[in-house]
């Protein structure tokens, strides 16, 4: 190994302030002279190169805040009676509800990974999901599911092709990791605009359940005063990766520093973050059992000086820390690397020394950390001491040591803020086209890249796993979760905020983020319970951008205490937990748009009353609540071109949309709304397109719609594009009276806006006679494709992306009657990066059996004392080398092939079925040959994961015993990147399906297996494979997720979908099986 | 003429992938014990007629940093004149990689300091008289410009017999005790000669 520098002393004193800079940046430091002066003034004395690197990355703007702090405390209310945890640790938590006598809290995080994004943005934004979900999971809590705000530059014209690769390879991160780790995505959105042409931004929110009883802190606790504390850090080996990303991410992003400055970015790996996350659910189960309170919290910024420091000083301690026990990767890694790489997937805790060797078995061997990553591991690095000295050291030898508030105590600057410009008269209102062209104008709009439908990006995200979901991204205006099992208890989550409004006014940014995210939880009956902020701007240096920055968290103060926890007497919406990124400018002075983004929560009463945004029946009503004017200003109509109204912006009327919203709730939580939706970017008309069009299922509906009185001062231009706000909302004849009264009783400005019709194209007409009539078809196709069309590979319009042909199903929704008797011992394998096992075996108990969730380390011979079998859906052992290869050849798949010889069932689901596959389970000719393939998803203009729901139908002549008595159709889920099976020779599959051997196909495929119909290019369309016994059943897609009735869209053009919707809000039967259940149910008769 | 572009990047630290497939042949499969070592690369390849540009995506293959993160990655740019049709053209199930494969380097980021590139992409020339066998798996019925796949690399104790046929019996997954790193249901594969490398 060379000479490590990190012990020399930097001779900041008798340096001149060039000298200074010029020592500090070769060594990647990004300290000014005088910060640097200022450590040694609190040092006292010169520091050595590795207390320079530590406070490098903690005086970062973005660990410190230290432009933005005095901002986001004068304005941001931050408390309130359901705040369990406020902004003061990594993530914040909100009261949920109360459960069976377990108080529950809501956590929920925020960040952005917008410069490693911008330079390596398959793993700056899957490093972005990864950090964010450690916020959750350091707090005792389960993640429950995760949003993505993007804002990327414009895809066309010249460099257009660089912005889309990035676009492109953003959303593979976000599901690369996603996906494998095993959390649902909920939501988020999508801006293309220039100002993101060199500084795209990916912003992250994570969402987290925990009881409040087990929340942890990260703290070292105070039972430290009392008995000797231990630091352990776990997780991957330290190593260079991500080394100076703080720094990195806190300063103007030059391109022509694009590769020097790929070196910051981490690299993820959610395989092992998945092993790590159920580990850590066990090592803190256990000390709950035992009584013991521990510290915990994620390596983020800052690496291991970081997690140490403020674990111990936020508990009031100081710490001793040995960077000679840290593993780490090769022996070339400098002490002050180890000290302050930021490489991923590692976690600190600090528990009493007594329960230290249970802590390093758990990791080390219950879960095998070191067999599964090479350098992995669980290893104490330090004690916590009362002497308040945060000491630092590689064996004997001290890197760092001083006052421990020294270290963690950061640093602030007022920063100079340039007056506001004077606001401009309002100009006078514009000359408009005739309106006969307002039908083809519509058409287009509905294809904008910031109106079309997000369908090709969120279907490479699973929303499913867990098992929980609701609501699902393109359903309605915010994802849902019901993430108690067994309650009716729900979160609504969505996120918000506008480049466009954020050009023209910073304040109205961040009033209208708060107020539209609010509005988006409203549609599906939530109550607006908390808010996270991510502060997007440019350099803060420059007096112009301070401004924007602060005039956008005085809107999002205003609009918070505008909007107000309306169910809890008024008090404001607080801010729980958020983060500033700052510096999101090019060295050629390119600054984003000032972008406030806003991510609300909210409270659900019954989510078997959520509704999706989707028209649902020909002769309800609509209703428009909060009425348009002639300011038109920001809309995505002018930005796309078009001429019509006064452009500005008048201010937000906080007290209208506090009215509005609070109405919303009310008519969801009585039931008596069949859909809702916010009207925003493009107005009533992308509003009422999108409630028609809505996610792919039933057949369309239309609508006719009048001016109302209201609004007769308005052109037709003005009132179909303008984006003051507001909802449209559907409602049944017979509840009109109810819905007028109760819309009336809140004060909330509103109009009948029309009816739903039985044809397919809307149509608005207003007083003096003018009409607008424009096809549902026309409108489908620009709206589908506009943003495909540019995405998609080689150009191709994806044909999943389009209509699909109808399944005809011709038989009831019947659900699946559990009886009771004998339950069987059923083995849920749990090989490593597994991650559907504990809905899989929710399933199975719920269909009858006694589930045991069979851990890979415990001895394959145990696996022979099960009645059956569930190899559940995941990223078994990380998929190394192909899905399911590597689990193939484990030892327990050979106790399966036992099993299977001795006739017992065998349920292969996703991953599971993959796994059946390579190990020759199925199809089973010659038991234990690999005769078939699961290769990658092959359709034309989309590559990777898919999600969606599919009709499967029974193969007709299959020996499948699983399918006896169950219906001939099945919905269900598909989520998977390789589930395409093939053989060399395609004839094969013929044969296999003569022989009995093929169980489930896609419906809505051609019989040749082609057309739109097929999600992945299976050969005859196949979804699932038998063995000759029929005992077996590999299934691609997860009948797990659909064993519950509220699991089913009710948009789907299946029974069972419209079981969904004319059940919706009977409890009893929401709760209820769903289609699923009868799979799991065959296999617990099976035994 | 056609010339064959083939972009290589290796993990500078462990490959996961190639560890734990080593680890699964050694310990399950039948003739594992022969096996010493295992490295891979990923490979991104396509194919130009002289004088036809490629497409667009191709040459940002080069220029966009996917592929290129210098925390986790070696590359290299070989290019081979007179390569011969795409491999998707006639796929075969262990037949024989072209002469002169990868070809010259155009790019890389290891330093000039002698030695095969593609060996020392490879982790440094096995010594001792190992045997070695490089196999390069790709997805059948690939219709895109780039065709993406891997190059496994396996070494194989100096007193093998039959080398090519128990890197072949490695290679193919056949049952739980022969073969990983490639299902012939999707993948067609070529390999060169068995050969010992000198340093």
């Amino acid at each position: 190994m060379t000479r490590d520098p990190s012990f020399d002393v930097v001779a900041v004193a008798a340096l001149d302030d060039a000298a200074l800079v010029k020592a500090l940046r070769a060594h990647a430091l990004t300290l000014s002279a005088s910060e640097a002066r200022r450590v040694r003034e609190l040092l006292g004395r010169d520091p050595t190169l590795t207390e320079l690197t530590l406070f490098d990355t903690m005086w970062s703007e973005h660990c410190s805040y230290k432009s933005s702090r005095p901002t986001l405390k004068e304005f941001l209310p931050t408390t309130g009676s359901n705040v369990i945890v406020g902004p003061v640790e990594d993530a914040g938590i909100v009261d949920f509800g109360t459960v069976d006598g377990v108080r529950w809290g809501v956590i929920i995080a925020h960040e952005s990974h917008n410069h490693p994004s911008q330079v390596m943005p398959v793993e700056g934004a899957a490093t972005g999901i990864g950090g964010i979900v450690r916020d959750v999971y350091c707090m005792g809590g389960e993640v429950i599911g995760v949003l993505d705000p993007l804002r990327f530059g414009w895809p066309l014209g010249e460099g257009g092709a660089h912005r889309l690769d990035i676009a492109r390879e953003v959303v593979t991160g976000i599901w690369e990791y996603g996906n494998a780790l095993g959390v649902p995505n909920l939501g988020g959105d999508v801006y293309f605009h220039p100002s993101f042409d060199d500084n795209c931004l990916v912003n992250v929110v994570a969402l987290g359940l925990v009881p409040a009883d087990h929340i942890t802190h990260s703290a070292v606790p105070p039972q430290a005063r009392e008995e000797t504390y231990d630091l352990i850090l776990v997780g991957k080996p330290t190593d260079w990766s991500g080394m100076g990303g703080a720094a990195f991410a806190s300063a103007t992003l030059d391109a022509d520093a694009a590769m020097e400055n790929k070196g910051s970015v981490q690299v993820p790996d959610p395989f092992l973050k998945r092993v790590l996350t159920v580990a850590n659910r066990e090592v803190l189960r256990l000390a709950r059992e035992r009584g013991i309170v521990v510290g915990f919290k994620d390596l983020g910024a800052g690496g291991v000086s970081c997690v140490t420091s403020e674990l111990a000083d936020a508990g009031g301690f100081g710490c001793d820390v040995d960077l000679a026990l840290v593993h780490v990767a090769g022996d070339d890694v400098p002490a002050r690397v180890i000290a302050c790489s930021e490489t991923q997937e590692r976690y600190g805790l600090a528990v009493p020394a007594r329960f230290t060797a249970e802590v390093l078995k758990i990791y080390n061997e219950d879960f095998a950390l070191p067999d599964l990553y090479e350098g992995a591991c669980a290893r104490r690095i330090g004690t916590a001491t009362t002497d308040g000295i945060y000491r630092l050291r590689h064996g004997d030898r001290v890197l760092c040591e001083a006052p421990i508030a020294t270290v963690t105590c950061g640093i602030a600057y007022a920063r100079a803020e340039a007056p506001a410009p004077p606001p401009e008269p309002a100009p006078a209102r514009a000359a408009e086209a005739p309106d006969s062209l307002i039908a083809d104008e519509w058409v287009r709009l509905m294809g904008h890249l910031n109106a079309a439908s997000r369908e090709h990006l969120f279907r490479h995200y699973d929303p499913e796993v867990r098992g929980a979901t609701v609501l699902r991204p393109g359903e309605a205006d915010a994802g849902v979760v019901a993430p108690v099992p067994g309650s009716v208890l729900g979160v609504a989550v969505s996120v918000d905020g506008n480049p466009l409004i954020g050009l023209r006014d910073p304040y109205q940014a961040g009033v209208r983020a708060v107020i539209e995210a609010a509005r988006n939880v409203a549609c599906v009956g939530g109550r607006p319970a908390a808010v996270t902020d991510c502060l997007n701007f440019g350099n803060p240096e420059d007096p112009e951008v301070f401004h924007q920055f602060r005039e956008a968290v005085r809107g999002v103060g205003d609009a918070c205490r505008g909007v107000t926890l309306h169910a809890r007497g008024g008090e404001p919406l607080p801010v729980v937990s958020g983060n500033v990124s700052l510096y999101n400018q090019s060295a050629a002075g390119r600054t984003v748009a000032p972008s406030p983004i806003i991510a609300c929560v909210g409270n659900v009463a019954d989510v078997t009353l959520c509704r999706s945004q989707r028209l649902k029946a020909a002769g309800d009503r609509l209703y428009l609540v909060g009425l348009p004017d002639d300011a038109c200003g920001a809309t995505l109509a002018r930005e796309s071109g078009l001429v019509f109204g006064r452009d500005t912006l008048v201010p937000a009327d906080l007290d209208a949309a506090r009215r509005e919203i609070a109405a919303v709730c009310d008519l969801v939580e009585a039931g008596l709304l069949q859909a809702a939706h916010d009207v925003s970017d493009g107005g009533l008309a992308v509003c009422l397109a999108e409630m028609a069009l809505g996610p792919r299922g039933r057949d369309l509906l239309g609508a006719v719609v009048a001016v109302p009185p209201a609004c007769r001062g308005l052109s037709l231009r003005e009132f179909l594009y303008g984006e003051r706000g507001g909802f449209v909302l559907e409602v049944r004849e017979p509840d009109t009276a109810r819905v007028e009264a109760l819309l009336a009783a809140a004060g909330a400005a509103w109009a009948p806006l029309g009816e739903v019709v039985d044809s397919e194209a809307l149509t608005v007409r207003d007083a003096a006679g003018r009409e607008v009539v424009v096809a549902l078809d026309e409108l489908e196709l620009s709206w589908r494709e506009g943003l495909t069309r540019v995405l998609a590979a080689r150009d191709l319009p994806d044909p999943a992306d389009r209509r699909e042909p109808a399944v005809v199903a011709d038989e009831p929704a019947v659900p699946v009657v559990v009886v009771g008797g004998a339950r069987p011992r059923i083995a849920v394998l749990q090989l490593p990066g597994m991650n559907c096992e504990d809905e899989s075996a929710r399933a199975l108990a719920a269909a009858g059996a006694r589930p045991e969730i069979f851990r890979w380390t415990r001895p394959a011979a145990e696996l022979a004392d099960f009645d059956g079998y569930l190899v559940p859906g995941g990223f078994s052992y990380q998929d190394r080398v192909r899905a399911g290869a590597v689990a193939a050849k484990d030892p327990l798949l050979e106790a399966l092939l036992a099993a299977d010889a001795a006739g017992k069932p065998i349920l292969g689901i996703c991953n599971g079925c993959q796994v059946l596959v390579e190990a020759g389970l199925v199809p089973g000719l010659a038991r234990g040959r690999v005769e078939v393939a699961l290769a990658p998803n092959r359709i034309p203009g989309r590559r990777g994961y898919f999600s969606r729901w599919v009709v499967l139908e029974a193969v007709a002549g299959s020996r499948c015993r699983f399918l006896d008595g169950l219906p001939r159709t099945l919905p269900v889920p598909i989520a998977h990147a390789e589930g395409r099976f093939t053989h060399e020779d395609p004839a094969f599959f013929t044969r296999l399906r003569a022989e009995g051997l093929l169980a489930y196909r896609y419906a809505a495929a051609q019989p040749d297996g082609g057309g739109p119909g097929n999600p992945n290019g299976s050969l005859l369309a196949t979804a699932a494979m038998t063995n000759p016994a029929g005992n077996v059943l590999a299934m691609m897609p997860h009948p797990e997720r659909a064993a519950w009735l509220f699991q089913v869209p009710e948009d789907l053009d299946h029974p069972w979908g419209r079981r969904r919707r004319d059940l919706i809000g009977d409890r009893g039967a929401q709760l209820g099986p769903g289609p699923g259940l009868a799979v799991l149910r065959r296999l617990v008769e099976l035994c | 003429m056609i010339i064959q572009h083939t972009l290589m990047t290796c993990h500078k630290g462990v490959d996961l992938h190639a560890a734990t497939a080593e680890r699964v042949m050694r310990r399950r499969l039948d003739g594992g014990e022969r096996l010493t070592g295992l490295a891979r690369a990923e490979i991104h390849t396509y194919w130009q007629h002289e004088g036809v540009a490629a497409p667009e995506s191709v040459e940002r293959l080069l220029t966009v940093g996917r592929y290129f993160n210098p925390n986790k990655h070696h590359f290299a740019h070989f290019v081979l004149h007179g390569a011969g049709e795409p491999w998707t053209a006639a796929p075969a199930r262990g037949g024989p990689l072209p002469g002169r494969w990868p070809g010259e380097v155009a790019d890389t980021d290891l330093p000039a300091d002698g030695g095969d590139v593609l060996d020392r992409l490879l982790g440094g020339p096995p010594t001792d008289g190992t045997l070695v066998v490089d196999a390069c798996a790709f997805p059948l019925g690939e219709a895109a410009a780039v065709l993406s796949g891997v190059l496994w690399r396996l070494m194989l104790a100096p007193e093998t017999p039959e080398p090519a046929a128990v890197a072949a019996h490695l290679v193919e997954a056949k049952s739980a005790r022969e073969g990983l790193l490639v299902n012939p249901h999707m993948q067609g594969w070529l390999a060169s000669p068995a050969r010992v490398l000198r340093a």
